[in-house]
């Protein structure tokens, strides 16, 4: 019997080929694209100069002045945002067109880079989903994905996870980027630039950066039609996939990009050849080009020559983050009406061998769409869309059992877990304190001497991971390992380095740190060291994206799209000098999570990467799980309110509670929704072992709940005198517990934005 | 040892010796086959290049302190080429390594595996098995701006575009092959290493589609982009700095033998460097002296008739101050011309693989 079918309600989109759908269509049946060289005179500077900007007048006229002013990223998303959520009617509550619940409307967005607020600094990746959701009531599941140019497709395919897996009933799915100055200067820095507007698959000789924001409003077949609105396309599936071939170039063969293609058909339960249209992503540079007529006739035969394909990147150019909604958005309107958009600029005089699409539009019957996106750190998708059917019995998305079966923190308490639970037992604390790789390098050297130093703990902890949970699998196999990176803001170095260089002078970027300043570098950087080829993504929110990563990786085990996914978080920021020199011990630890006396968490660096495997899997090779992941939650929303609904896990009674404290204030909101809903249970953090290293704090409390189920040890609160909710008694003040324990319950916590609660049970 | 493909080869081709091999130097006119091999797609006999598997718990760390390069997370999708050194740094072989599920797989250069076998052996370590593979196992090389187009009429097309040193377990008339996509000509270049039996049907499938080069036309194309030749170019005593192999040991490794050697000679900076030059009449013998403004400065290593130069094409090791293009030398008396490498730009560079 056939899944839930997952349908397209609403669409919304602005970008430089139409403010709103309907305009957006005009233009692309028209062949009118929206690319003009920048007038901004800060971009003189450079040679190439064409972009697809978005009017401001069009911002404008469609949000109130005041509304996020002075934030252009947040100000897109909600103009989409609002569109998409008009047109699917789920505004309009009454009888007939029941609004889905706030808890059960989630958003999930996609997003290539980090963009600053009104006063010029970078804000949290996550912040734009939080302003759309916030401005929306959205309380449902809130998801910041950044696979770079895969980004926007990615959230699409993520969104139609949540709504089978029944944690929500519509999710706003979509992607939004602007135009940046320091990405321009990258991109031109890499020489991947057209100097006039670019012209995908004939001449390839470079792109044009764009900016703009796609939604679409995913929702049940069934929910849709009783609430009486028609559903304009199914999102029949999706396939990921990494390269797991260079930082920013694809892999010449088009192994990736046809093995995404191939997952999201497998998916779909289509073949190739039900395919009538593929959306390409038609960057215009000659690598991809070339790349994608290799993943056509991979995945298409004989048959390829026959597929039209064509890339509407020639009218908005590469919106990066929104491309993938962006043309998600062009693939709906495409199925609608029957009419495949033309790839534009297309030389004519240009030898093709596949249906390009070349300059105008194509009226033909179209039932189905691929629509692929491929980006830097070798991530690929390829969303399917189809006509929507009748409605039809469905059963619901499978469940299957899964453990964590390898841990590998790489934090200043230690290297690998044996090193991290003699520090435990040992009482050490340390917070801010480097983690330490002397002495063993964990990637083939020709790699790891260029690598930053996120990618470098990435893949330390990976590599400790894979040989804790003694997973040997033949290379084979690999091409089916998940990788999930979970990071709040990626590498800093690079970050850092890369904007530096621009400051200096915007045509001598530095590229090297360019190529590692999209979230997802490190991730790739992982699955190029372990040669993981199989579903990937990265998913950036704050400290609360290892649990959600978790969940990512469960929904991936439960869809059977994987057995064994590596789930690894990390984040950096500048070591703290110790008082001394580098060797000197700390004499201040930080502040005690929980205790009342603490006002700021020490920073860290850290990656944390834990093995999640289906049960069957690590049965059938004689694993020795840690623990069996038995539930996870996550609520969003502003303040201590998300707090106790994250922590309604249904028969949740565990031993231990790992909370997401790090030694704020407003820890003593969790700690008192914990003891007032798990009375019996001890509470620990691991900040009080490594202080607050974001995205690895969060992942470190996963790894230590699964340590404490199996082995019976948790980091002791040492130091804790006044707790700022319940006595000691209720806290772990001595790191043996009482033994192993039937159930642990990880936190983790991005504040105002998601929380996040892992039940984890012994084996 | 002679090549399994021997008598499959034409009744008129010309063997030679090279260390321990007896291989075709050319089938028919060198001239053509040169031609071949740099125009389009050249299929070659590398029986002479020995196979050696290393398996065994200790593989990995075995093979890691006998190559002097990294080959610690060598993957079964990868190969890279490394030298073997001796304890003085001397080179013993440059091989090609494969990652393989249970270890690696050595392949020597041409006629050089007896010596690789027993400098293994001697250094053999408990848990690391060494096998010498050549009485089951033989190569079969494809070298040319067309050679991609082979593969995938021979084949697969999906090979053909593989990254460079990429390496995957596939079949070919269902037969298990590996195929790599490898070249030491500047050229699209793969190899198959394929069972003896199954040897002599792959070598006249890919007859279908390509023509036979032998060692000569070879090793002209190899030393044309200054791809090393150790036969030729690791004369006695030589450093790896002085033949310029620097590329093919990693001294960042914390052990391998000959690093100590090696590490001396880097950072002593002594000895001669080794540069390539054109311009003299006729070869001059390897040992010829080299002189700049009279002085003697160094001998030449090798030379060579370049056909795609249309010129003498030789390596000369000089002081390092005259390691540099564009310099003006007399070797023999007669003035030659200091070059860069590549000496001639290879076709396969402007020819994408479609």
């Amino acid at each position: 019997m056939a899944l839930r079918p997952v349908v397209v309600t609403g669409l919304g989109i602005i970008c430089a080929a139409g403010r709103n759908p309907e305009e957006f269509w005009t233009r692309l049946t028209t062949a009118r694209g929206g690319l003009a060289p920048i007038e901004d005179e800060a971009f003189a500077v450079f040679t190439a100069r064409h972009a697809g900007q978005v009017p401001d007048e069009w911002i404008d006229a469609q949000l109130p002045a005041g509304e996020q002013a002075g934030d252009r990223t947040a100000r897109l998303a909600l103009v989409a945002a609002r569109q998409a959520v008009e047109q699917a009617g789920v505004e309009q509550a009454g009888p007939a067109r029941a609004a889905p619940a706030p808890d059960r409307f989630g958003i999930i967005l996609g997003k290539c880079q980090a963009t600053p607020g009104p006063a010029g600094r970078y804000q949290p990746m996550h912040h734009t989903a939080d302003v759309v959701a916030e401005r929306l009531g959205l309380r449902g599941p809130r998801i910041l994905v950044s696979t770079a140019c895969a980004a926007g497709g990615n959230a699409v395919g993520l969104a139609r996870d949540k709504i089978l897996t029944g944690e929500a009933d519509a999710v706003l799915a979509g992607g939004v980027d602007p135009l940046l100055f320091g990405t321009y200067a990258g991109f031109a820095g890499l020489q991947a630039l057209s100097t006039g507007p670019c012209r995908p698959y004939s001449r390839s000789d470079g792109l044009n950066l764009g900016e703009g924001a796609a939604f679409l409003l995913l929702e049940p077949l069934d929910l849709a039609l009783a609430r009486g609105v028609t559903p304009l396309a199914e999102v029949a599936g999706y396939g990921l996939s990494a390269d797991a071939y260079h930082a920013t170039a694809p892999d010449p063969t088009g192994r990736g990009g046809a093995s995404a293609v191939r997952r999201a058909l497998a998916e779909a339960g289509l073949t190739p050849g039900d395919v009538h249209y593929v959306s390409g992503h038609g960057t215009g540079t000659p690598a991809n080009d070339a790349m994608e007529a290799k993943v056509m006739r991979l995945v298409f035969g004989e048959r390829a020559a026959r597929v039209p394909t064509s890339s509407i990147k020639s009218f908005v150019g590469h919106t990066l983050g929104a491309a993938g909604a962006v043309e998600a958005v062009a693939s709906v309107l495409a199925l609608r009406h029957g009419v495949a958009p033309p790839t534009i600029g297309f030389d004519d005089g240009a030898q093709a061998d596949l249906d390009y699409v070349p300059n105008q539009a194509r009226a033909m019957p179209i039932d189905t769409v691929v629509s692929n996106n491929y980006a830097f750190g070798g991530n690929n998708v390829s969303l399917v869309l189809a006509r929507p059917r009748d409605p039809v019995p469905y059963e619901p998305a499978p469940r299957r059992q899964a453990v964590i079966s390898g841990l590998g923190p790489v934090t200043g308490a230690g290297t690998g877990i044996a090193e991290t639970a003699a520090a435990i037992a040992a009482g050490r604390r340390a917070a801010g304190q480097a983690p330490s790789l002397e002495g063993r390098t964990f990637a083939p050297r020709s790699l790891w001497r260029h690598m930053n130093r996120l990618s470098r703990l990435a893949i330390a902890a990976s590599r400790l991971a894979w040989e804790d949970a003694e997973l040997k699998l033949p290379r084979k196999a690999l091409d089916d390992v998940a990788l999930v990176f979970a990071t709040g803001a990626g590498s800093a170095e690079s970050t850092g380095g890369f904007d530096d260089s621009i400051a200096l002078n915007p045509n001598k970027p530095a590229v090297l740190s360019f190529s590692n300043v999209v979230l997802n570098a490190t991730g790739g950087a992982v699955c190029q060291t372990l040669g993981l080829r199989g579903p990937t993504t990265t998913l950036c929110n704050g400290a609360a994206s290892a649990s959600i990563a978790l969940d990512c990786a469960l929904e991936m085990i439960d869809a059977g799209k994987a057995e064994v996914v590596l789930v690894v978080a990390a984040d950096e920021t500048p070591a703290r000098p110790a008082p001394g020199g580098a060797s000197a011990p700390f004499e201040d630890d930080g502040p005690v999570p929980y205790g009342a006396e603490a006002v700021e968490p020490v920073t860290g660096s850290g990656a944390v990467a834990f093995v999640v495997e289906s049960a069957d899997h690590c049965a059938a090779r004689g694993g020795r799980p840690y623990a069996r992941v038995a539930g996870t939650r996550h609520a969003a929303g502003e303040g201590a309110e998300p707090v106790a609904r994250s922590l309604a896990l249904p028969g949740a009674a565990p031993g231990l509670v790992v909370g997401a404290a790090t030694g704020l204030p407003r820890d003593g909101e969790e700690a008192a929704a914990v003891l007032a809903r798990m009375p019996g249970a001890l509470l620990t953090a691991s900040a009080a072992l490594i202080g607050d290293c974001q995205a690895a704090t969060g992942a470190m409390n996963i790894a230590l709940a699964a340590l404490a189920v199996r082995d019976g040890l948790a980091p002791a609160l040492t130091g804790l005198t006044a707790p700022l909710a319940g006595d000691r008694g209720s806290y772990v003040t001595r790191p043996e517990l009482a033994g192993p324990m039937a159930s642990a319950l990880a936190l983790t916590a991005a504040h105002d934005s998601v929380r996040g609660a892992v039940l984890l049970e012994a084996v | 040892m002679a090549s399994v493909l021997a008598s499959l080869h034409p009744e008129d081709t010309v063997y030679g010796d090279v260390g321990d091999a007896t291989v075709p130097l050319r089938f028919s006119s060198f001239p053509q086959e040169y031609q071949v091999l740099r125009e389009r797609a050249a299929v070659l006999d590398l029986g002479g290049h020995r196979l050696i598997e290393i398996t065994g718990p200790a593989a990995v760390d075995f093979a890691q302190r006998v190559l002097a390069r990294d080959v610690e997370y060598l993957t079964s999708d990868r190969c890279m080429m490394s030298l073997v050194l001796d304890e003085s740094g001397q080179v013993v072989d440059q091989v090609v390594a494969f990652g393989r599920e249970e270890g690696l797989l050595l392949e020597s250069s041409c006629g050089a595996g007896a010596r690789l076998l027993d400098h293994l052996l001697a250094h053999a370590e408990e848990g690391a098995e060494i096998a010498d593979r050549s009485a089951d196992l033989t190569v079969i090389g494809l070298e040319g701006p067309y050679a991609w187009g082979v593969v995938g009429r021979l084949i697969d097309g999906e090979l053909a575009s593989l990254p460079f040193e990429s390496v995957v377990d596939t079949t070919w008339n269902g037969v298990d092959i590996v195929f790599a996509r490898t070249g030491y000509t500047g050229e699209y270049g793969y190899q198959m290493i394929v069972p003896r039996q199954a040897a002599p049907g792959l070598w006249a499938g890919a007859l279908e589609h390509a023509q036979a080069a032998g060692q000569e036309a070879l090793e002209l194309a190899m030393l044309e982009v200054r791809q090393p030749i150790p036969r030729h170019e690791a004369t006695p005593g030589a450093s790896v700095i002085e033949i310029g192999a620097n590329w093919l040991v990693d001294i960042t490794k914390d052990d391998f033998v000959g690093r100590a050697a090696v590490l001396e000679a880097f950072e002593t900076g002594g000895g001669l460097r080794t540069v390539g030059f054109t311009g003299c009449e006729g070869v001059p013998a390897p040992g010829t002296r080299v002189l700049a403004g009279g002085q003697d400065v160094g001998e030449v290593v090798y030379a060579v008739q370049s056909a795609g130069l249309g010129a003498t094409l030789g390596l000369a090791r000089v002081d390092p101050e005259l390691a540099a293009a564009g310099l003006g030398l007399t070797v023999g008396g007669v003035d030659v011309t200091t070059l860069t490498s590549p000496y001639i730009v290879p076709k396969s560079w402007s020819i994408p693989i479609i």
